[in-house]
């Protein structure tokens, strides 16, 4: 797909900075409702990190988020994203290989999956399914509070009311017993909290993982046992469903959303990068660009985390101190990395050897709860964990055209890498082979003789997510999903409903409620807020 | 035949004490059944060493409840005096991190003039918070699960007293509470080892650490009940709380655990002691941990699966181990001057020793560097040891419940060691000074004291346990069993010496039941 790198127009009703999903999915919201509407883009690609990029020739890297389960079914039938080319295929398998040269495979069939978890204990085999319904059932509630605006406790605004009672609409129809529950996954962390359903660690652990994505946290620290609901709340093409992978990688999503905001009139332009946004008596006006172009527009929408808006589009002197001290407050502390591969064969797994369907899914590298927090541990002090946890998907299986004939593309999420490493952050390009050979030592146990079949590898660094993504701190999900930067806190207290104290400035991205993943919801909301303003 | 009283307590601890005093009061005849040979429980002194005495496990009294005290007629048990702690860090840096405000802010100002500053911010903060948080602590706790159940304006007054902080301090408040501690500190702080030493409040005999999201929490209740302390310490207290018990004719009949909960037709009949004896009264009310209630006490049938599955799922994972040092002399540390008397310190020279030290037990080892929480009761009380002589108290973190390899004799000397050198480092030539030594682990607290798992707190106090503590069976003091309830520190609300779940179970001894269809 190919963009132009300079705007048709001097003004235009609404500028969207920065052309990730949701920036993407905001303007298109925006042009379907008749405005014009231009999205600027500092790379040459669209995506920000939902993206797919040819990094070596003939093969295409899902160069940072690899898999989607929370894009909203309704953003798809509103963009009509599939006659854009949108493609989700569910994951089949969720594989994890031990080093003791055994595995675990949990798969979308029910009695496969008992009959794998009994081999390590009956009875997680038996509550096994047990979990999952009571899971899924509580993965309704949680929808009501994505799909609406965060309402403010603070406010005594009737309509805010009216809102907390939208947003709690699930919760208000679960029973106590359910609402038990759902309090424990909220506060209690994700090994405590499979601990009370499961004896085994050999499924606690590939469970645990979901909830340290993105988070400086293990799966012993409090807070991490929510985000195991999310995997009872994907849904691809309205069905409730698990994980999926998009057609051409991530790249794929952004891609058909950028289609249908150019065929709504949206303008796209790639290499743009906004240093400013013009501020007139308090009032957004426009951009600036770095090349010293300006860009008039009645409202200015950033797509760029919190602090890159405020300090940096927007700058302090335009700020009042508590917000100020609020983002200052704000947390990034990137966790986490990335290791693209480019190798001549498909992994061959010593525990369970062949190129069987387990590998068409997800392959967790996390065979304990203790491995996992030694990983932790590691990362705590300014070292990034030595045997981290993996988190691998080959998309080259549902997705040939990625790679040449025969060969194969692997998507490895790592974690830790914490951003500020003890040598200081700036010094990651030193450290970023090690950090690569890390990845691949580890694998190397699991898939004897990887190595060897390894043509390309990029290693993405926390700095380097910084650097190439502008992922502040490289926090994938544009700040840290804890609670205390959650919902009407998202990014700041007062400033959660994509509204900014600069008049015309609005907020649409991962740094807003409800926050970081492949969701669209971001965008979405905040086009509604805007045009209902306008509209007013 | 057996004896018949209206009330049974199970458990002669603080809480325990508190409740039979109580229901005393109320004119019932109450029996208290303790299993060891004194009361007191955790603030029990025990002679460790001929002629040395320890003032309790939990060796501070800062976090008992004044209205508690007034009502059980021990008014005048209280002083306005803050006790003061002290934090210790490395070469020879002392500072006063909690008592009175001005020296503790002076202190702190000593070693970072914006720490000083920011110090009356953080006090300030508390102070405004304090009203809200102590009304959750001394009242009977809300049940948001059935929220529809409560009484609305019940529920309306709860929240506006949260909106009357005014829209700031509230939003404030909600956000910081699930906070790891560490944060919360940075955001106030600069001297490490202040934040170290504070953030000890949060996590002291917990199965968390600094960087543990909800440790903020801990904090904050802490401050808000911290701020008046006992004439005399926890000995005083606790005698003061046995010689009431008899003035109000409680039986007490220690050296005897009981063995069993009597049920007939659902509801509590009585008691049956070690002995074989049998108590019978149709209340009865237990201080001990709810799991061991729950699970060792009643009959198998009085429970449902999930209420069995629930309450074997309430954590109490101890994390911290009591050493009792007896010493030659006054100990003096580092940095410290005569006119500091020290008498209660903390050495955690830094959140990440905090952490690291935590860090152990999540493999069930006991840290290399344990951070300390140090008493000397022998300043306030000489009586406790020999002329000359002190005792010295020590609150161990971490010292995981399961150690790997058991905890033998020489685990036990191995971790005392390094205590040893770590007060060593911090008070030079500390260790020429030991006469004796006496270690519990979390293993043998749980032995001694019945402890469960060696919980200090008598469950982990994780925001999930703390909003609904233990389990929604057993909110509110009550339990499945009519005629049952909980009086002790594994209820609302929690644990440290405070009097005060004791205090709030005897308005659910008293209270008719209502009807509840959903227990069987
Ligand atoms: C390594 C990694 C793995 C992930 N894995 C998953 C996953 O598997 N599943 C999932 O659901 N989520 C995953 N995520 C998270 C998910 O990708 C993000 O939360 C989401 O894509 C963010 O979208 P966004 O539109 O909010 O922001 P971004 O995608 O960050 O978009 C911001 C855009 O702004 C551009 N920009 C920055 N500065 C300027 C400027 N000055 N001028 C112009 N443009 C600018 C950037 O180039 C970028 O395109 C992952 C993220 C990363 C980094």
């Amino acid at each position: 797909m190919k963009f132009s790198n300079k705007p048709d127009h001097p003004r235009y009703d609404a500028v969207v900075v920065g052309g990730g999903h949701n920036g993407l999915t905001c303007a298109a919201y925006l042009a379907k409702a008749g405005k014009s509407v231009l999205v600027l883009e500092k790379r040459p690609v669209v995506g920000g990190s939902a993206v797919s990029e040819e990094v070596f020739p003939g093969f295409t890297y899902t160069v940072c988020s690899y898999v989607v389960s929370l894009f909203r079914p309704h953003i798809v039938r509103d963009l009509e994203l599939v006659r854009h080319g949108l493609e989700i295929i569910p994951l089949e398998a969720s594989f994890s290989p031990l080093p003791n040269g055994d595995s675990l495979c949990r798969w979308g069939d029910a009695h496969r999956t008992r009959r794998e978890i009994a081999r390590f204990s009956a009875k997680d085999a038996e509550v096994y399914p047990e979990f999952s319904l009571a899971m899924s059932q509580l993965a309704r509630f949680t929808k009501s509070i994505i799909d609406n605006p965060a309402p403010n406790p603070a406010s005594l605004n009737p309509a805010e009311f009216v809102q907390a009672l939208r947003s709690s609409q699930g919760l208000r129809e679960a029973n106590a017993d359910q609402r038990f529950i759902y309090m424990k996954l909220l506060t209690m962390s994700a090994a405590d909290f499979l601990d009370q359903w499961f004896e085994s660690d050999v499924l606690k652990a590939p469970m645990s993982v979901s909830g340290i994505i993105g988070t400086f946290l293990g799966v012993r620290s409090p807070g991490t046992a929510y985000v195991l609901l999310h995997h009872y709340m994907g849904e691809i093409d309205g069905a409730m469903r698990a994980w999926g992978f998009a057609k051409g990688g991530t790249g794929g999503i952004s891609t058909a959303i950028a289609r249908s905001a150019q065929s709504y009139g949206a303008e796209i332009v790639t290499e743009a990068h906004v240093s400013n946004v013009i501020i007139k008596s308090g009032k957004a006006t426009g951009v600036a660009l770095e090349n010293g172009d300006e860009i008039r527009a009645d409202t200015v929408i950033s797509g760029l985390d919190p602090r890159r808006t405020y300090l940096g589009l927007v700058g302090k002197e335009h700020l009042d101190s508590e917000l100020t001290t609020q983002l200052g407050h704000y947390k990034f502390r990137g966790s986490s990395g990335k290791v693209n591969l480019a190798v001549d064969r498909l992994p061959e797994f010593s525990s369970r050897p062949g190129d069987g369907p387990h590998l068409y899914g997800d392959v967790a590298i996390a065979p304990s709860i203790q491995y996992l927090e030694k990983a932790y541990d590691q990362a705590k002090y300014g070292d990034f964990s030595e045997r981290p946890y993996i988190n691998m998907v080959i998309p080259t299986l549902v997705d040939p055209t990625m790679a040449p004939p025969g060969k194969h593309v692997i998507s490895c999420f790592v974690q830790y890498a914490p951003y500020d490493i003890k040598e200081g952050a700036s010094n990651w390009p030193q450290r970023r082979e090690a950090f690569g050979d890390a990845v691949v030592d580890t694998l190397e146990e699991y898939i004897p003789g990887i190595k060897e079949t390894i043509l390309h590898r990029q290693v993405l660094t926390p700095w380097d997510l910084e650097q190439e993504f502008g992922l502040t701190e490289g926090n994938i999900f544009h700040g840290e999903l804890s609670l205390e930067q959650l919902l009407y806190l998202r990014p700041a207290a007062g400033w959660a409903k994509y509204k900014t104290p600069v008049r015309s400035l609005w907020m649409c991205a991962s740094g807003t409620h409800p926050g970081g993943g492949i969701m669209g919801a971001s965008g979405e909301l905040a086009a509604r807020a805007i045009l209902r303003k306008r509209a007013a | 035949m057996s004896e018949r009283f209206d009330v049974i307590v199970i458990g002669g601890g603080h809480n325990g004490l508190t409740t039979a005093c109580l229901m005393a009061m109320q004119g019932e005849r109450v029996a208290l059944v303790e299993k060891r040979d004194a009361l007191g429980g955790l603030a029990e002194s025990v002679e460790f060493e001929p002629g040395f005495k320890s003032a309790g496990v939990w060796h501070g009294t800062g976090n008992v409840s004044e209205s508690v005290m007034n009502s059980l007629g021990l008014k005048s048990l209280i002083q306005n005096e803050l006790p003061t702690v002290y934090a210790l860090g490395e070469s020879g840096h002392v500072a006063p991190i909690f008592g009175p405000f001005n020296r503790t802010a002076f202190g702190i100002s000593q070693h970072a003039p914006s720490d000083g500053r920011n110090y009356a911010r953080y006090r300030a903060f508390m102070n405004r918070i304090r009203p809200v948080l102590s009304r959750f602590l001394t009242r009977r706790p809300l049940n948001f699960l059935e929220v529809e159940r409560e009484a609305p304006v019940e529920v309306l007054t709860r929240a506006l007293g949260l909106r009357f902080l005014g829209s700031h301090d509230m939003v404030e408040l909600l956000r910081v509470a699930p906070m790891p501690v560490r944060d919360f500190l940075n955001e106030y702080f600069e001297s490490a080892f202040i934040k170290g030493a504070l953030s000890m409040d949060a996590v002291l005999g917990t199965f968390a650490a600094p960087r543990s999201p909800g440790t903020t929490m801990n904090l904050l209740m802490h401050e808000s009940i911290a701020g008046q302390s006992i004439k005399g310490g926890s000995i005083a207290l606790t005698e003061a709380l046995i010689r009431r018990a008899r003035e109000l004719g409680v039986q007490v009949k220690s050296g005897n655990a009981v063995t069993k909960i009597l049920i007939e037709n659902k509801s509590v009949k009585g008691v049956e002691l070690e002995n074989g004896e049998m108590i019978e009264a149709a209340a009865v009310s237990a201080s001990c941990n709810p799991k061991a209630v729950l699970l060792d006490l009643l009959p198998v049938e009085a429970l449902t699966h999930t209420t069995e599955h629930r309450i074997s799922n309430f954590r109490t994972c101890g994390t911290a181990a009591h050493l009792l040092l007896a010493i030659d002399g006054p100990v003096s540390f580092q940095g410290a001057s005569a006119d500091d008397n020290v008498c209660h310190a903390r050495i955690a020279p830094t959140l990440d020793h905090v952490e690291k030290a935590f860090d152990a037990i999540k493999y069930d080892r006991f840290s290399d560097e344990p951070v300390l929480d140090i008493a000397i009761p022998t300043i306030d009380d000489p009586r406790l040891a020999p002329a000359d002589k002190s005792v010295v108290s020590v609150l161990v973190a971490y010292a995981p419940y399961n150690l790997d390899g058991g905890w033998t004799d020489d685990a036990r000397s191995a971790l005392t060691r390094k205590v040893i050198d770590t007060i060593s480092r911090f008070a030079p030539g500390f260790d020429k000074k030991i006469i004796a030594a006496k270690l519990s682990s979390p293993a043998d607290l749980e032995n001694d004291y019945g402890l469960t798992g060696g919980h200090l707190h008598h469950g982990e106090p994780g925001l999930d346990q703390v909003v609904i503590r233990p389990i929604p069976e057993c909110f509110n003091h009550e339990t499945p069993v009519e005629g049952l309830t909980l009086c002790g520190s594994g209820t609302h609300p929690g644990g440290t010496v405070s009097c005060m779940a004791g205090a709030l179970a005897t308005r659910e001894i008293t209270r008719p039941r209502k009807i509840r269809a959903d227990v069987a």
